[in-house]
């Protein structure tokens, strides 16, 4: 795509290879002035042809690939799989597998929102916010790995269960680690959600109306953010989400700062689900132990940090699926770009473009580096985040407030 | 030889590259900059370009759309410099190997450009931080190696020369 | 700033096989027929004519929320299925249409619907249908030198087509 300077508007591609962002972006921004007027993305440096290659495996074997879709999702993409096949198949899993499943999904979800919160303070030139929303994601990955066996990719579940069981008696070990991270992260969505320069800066930016997210079919915190209550923890019960109570947390003003209250709060929820989830888990067997899946079609939907996560599974009664579709969350709420970035200014395009929390490999994405015509590189996601921190620092002087990194580094400091 | 070589004992400048990966291996190389692994106090440093970087830290099976991009930014970084192919997909595209969106994989896209290439290889799915950061070190010693040999015997100056004479 | 804090389990939960029969009458009248399910989702076959006007009456006004479209290269065609959930009610339709090979073409939905436009995209890429009145008809998910023609999930697809069809157009 080239880059057109005509009369006032110029398209800037945004999107090195940024060394905190894990993965490089690529979209189109038309700016006018410093405003944008445009938003185009440009997919297909991830695609890896995954629904072609599931139709060429046996229904076993699918899990171990498409827990590979996106490492921050890895446990919603083979759940939600799973279901439509258990679906197919009528069979009942059992309650303690259902239970298990259901540590492991908000375990992930945590670490996926500290991930998150991380790279958001990073792209506000709150470094301290990256350093302390990382550190307390470590528990979080370390507790993945002692109860299924990885960091991430976790090949906890399969059809009609769970494939390992976690016994008992590491159940007080996995409360203890919760338990623990749960005091510094409520710190931390404390100082980010009461903090006055963060209001001033993320208020009534990128906003998402609620009928826009209707429009655009958007799910997760990015429709939760703007008054959609929906959840497929709710709205699609799966293992033991309707047996436990837990809160769905719901903002209507639908900008930055109302989805990033979203998150933090649905990481303490997270903690709290899976104290409850562990008290619940009844003993039993773990496996229903499916022998084979007859012809049939149906579809599974779970809930995904980022959003609902849909696949579609088609059965001919052979070894492995027909046609397997996958639609991450990222999918749907990526393209409400175009309705929330539109008008904004560039210095917040980084932190609204952030906000849907796309998980890149799920949409798959990746970043050019384009010249323009007189040789010089036009704009990329570096100089745009240079634009959001000064930004920030613009409010603080406003303010009169000192930086964030100045205020909470010495209380990090203590707690590390 | 580039002032490069000269200066590497002391930092090792990384530029990372997915070419269409899952983003476990890209997230567990952001985990190696936080305080759990901290590898910035050893002066290991993610750069912004390919441009100032010794090692171009590969993920992903490079796609169709990705490998003319993983071309250029070789070809953008100056030698020397080692391409680390972090994780099974960017060893031989793993369980990806069969997809249509790819062609051939990380270390034959590079060799295209440059037969004589120095190529790492850290295994995983994704490789476990620990794994990486001795991926890193033994890189890093494989350039010490090279800085080594490649520096020349002192010579005198013309001026020197005239000097003793 | 307001926050509403939801329980889990919402106010009115309505009994499953009511929806259903709400459900009933629109798809009857769209000539759909019920092909497979249980109480949580369903499968309805209908002719390709009649699924658009369905589809706005069950978005507009029966609060349906398109989740994406799956398309299966079948025999005759190609099939769309278009999963619509309705979120309060705990059910999914699946609403499926067969494309007849000879025209490859569905009304697009993208104009009234903006959340269709990179699903209708990804089906055009790998499967080939043509979706008229999509405003951005662009290619979305395939590398910049896929050739034209070639669908990836077209059964008989192979992975040295491609290479095959690049040298064709070189020459």
């Amino acid at each position: 795509m080239r880059i057109a300077v005509n009369g006032n508007r110029s398209v800037l591609p945004i999107g090195p290879f940024h060394p905190l962002q894990e993965e490089p972006e690529c979209y189109y921004l038309t700016v006018e002035g410093e405003r944008v007027v445009d938003l185009d993305v440009r997919i297909s440096y991830n695609h890896r042809g995954i629904e072609e290659l599931s139709s060429r495996r046996t229904f076993d074997q699918v899990p171990y690939l498409v827990e590979r879709v996106c490492g921050i999702c890895s446990a919603s993409h083979p759940l939600a799989y799973i279901q439509a096949v258990e679906a197919i198949c009528g069979c009942e899993v059992p309650e303690r597998a259902k239970y298990l499943r259901t540590v492991v999904a908000e375990l992930e979800r945590i670490h996926s929102h500290l991930l998150w919160a991380g790279l958001a303070g990073h792209f506000l030139g709150y470094n301290t916010v990256f350093m302390w929303a990382w550190r307390y994601r470590e528990p979080v990955m370390a507790l993945l790995e002692k109860t299924t066996g990885n960091r991430c990719t976790y090949a906890n579940a399969k059809i009609g269960g769970i494939r390992r069981d976690i016994p008992n008696a590491m159940f007080e070990e996995i409360l203890h680690d919760v338990e623990s991270i749960y005091g510094p992260i409520e710190m931390l969505t404390h100082a980010v959600m009461d903090d006055p320069v963060l209001h001033a800066r993320l208020t009534k930016i990128a906003p998402l109306s609620n009928a826009d997210a209707k429009r655009w079919c958007v799910t997760g915190p990015t429709a939760r953010g703007s008054g959609v209550a929906i959840d497929a923890r709710r709205d699609f019960p799966y293992d033991a989400y309707d047996r436990i109570d837990w809160k769905m947390i719901v903002f209507e003003e639908g900008d930055v700062m109302a989805k990033m209250k979203v998150r933090m709060l649905e990481t303490l929820e997270a903690i709290e689900i899976i104290k409850r989830a562990l008290a619940g888990c009844p003993d039993g067997a773990i496996d229903a132990e499916v022998e084979q899946v007859p012809a049939g079609e149906a579809i599974g939907r779970v809930e995904a940090p980022r959003g609902e996560t849909f696949h579609y599974v088609r059965s001919d009664g052979g070894r492995g699926p027909v046609r397997h579709k996958i639609r991450a969350p990222s999918y749907v709420n990526v393209p409400s770009f175009r309705a929330s970035c539109i008008g904004q200014h560039i210095a917040d395009v980084t932190i609204a473009l952030a906000a849907v929390d796309p998980c890149y490999s799920c949409t798959e994405r990746m970043a050019v580096l384009e010249k323009t015509p007189a040789g010089g590189r036009l704009a990329d996601a570096e100089y745009l985040r240079r634009l959001s921190v000064e930004r920030t620092r613009w409010f603080e002087k406003q303010l009169g407030i000192e930086p964030f990194d100045r205020r909470w580094g010495p209380r990090l400091q203590e707690l590390l | 030889m580039s002032w490069k070589m000269w200066s590497l004992k002391r930092s090792l400048f990384v530029y990372h590259v997915n070419t269409g990966a899952c983003n476990n291996c890209d997230i567990e190389i952001l985990e190696l900059l936080t305080p759990a692994y901290d590898v910035e106090r050893f002066g290991i440093t993610l750069v912004g370009s390919p441009r100032h970087a010794d090692v171009l830290a590969v993920t992903g099976i490079c796609t169709r759309q990705a490998a003319p991009r993983l071309r250029e930014i070789y070809q953008a970084t100056p030698q020397p410099c080692v391409v680390l192919c972090i994780g099974t997909c960017a060893l031989g595209q793993g369980i990806f190997a069969d997809t249509y969106h790819a062609g051939r994989c990380v270390d034959e896209v590079i060799r295209e450009v440059d037969p004589g290439a120095i190529i790492a290889y850290v295994p995983g799915c994704p490789p476990k931080p620990e794994a990486m950061i001795l991926g890193v070190v033994k890189v890093w010693k494989k350039l010490d190696e090279l800085a080594a040999a490649a520096k020349p015997a002192p010579q005198a100056t013309p001026v020197v020369e005239a000097a003793r004479q | 700033m307001s926050m509403n804090v939801h329980p889990s389990e919402p106010t009115e939960v309505r009994e499953r096989h009511g929806f259903e029969q709400e459900l009933e009458q629109p798809l009857r009248r769209a000539g759909g027929i019920r092909e497979s399910g249980n109480d949580r989702q369903a499968t309805y076959l209908l002719p390709v004519d009649r699924l658009v006007p369905l589809l706005r009456t069950l978005i507009d006004e029966k609060q349906g929320r398109l989740a994406t479209m799956t398309g299966i290269d079948v025999r005759d065609g190609t099939e769309l299925i278009y999963h619509v959930c309705f979120d309060r009610e705990r059910f999914v339709a699946n609403l499926k249409v067969c494309v007849p090979r000879a025209t490859d073409a569905m009304e697009s939905i993208t104009p009234w619907l903006p959340g269709a436009e990179f699903i209708e995209r990804e089906i055009h890429d790998l499967l080939g249908v043509d979706f008229p009145g999509h405003p951005r008809m662009e290619r979305l998910i395939l590398s910049d030198d896929w050739p034209e023609g070639v669908y990836p999930l077209r059964r008989g697809f192979r992975k040295q087509d491609v290479e095959i069809a690049i040298k064709k157009r070189q020459v």
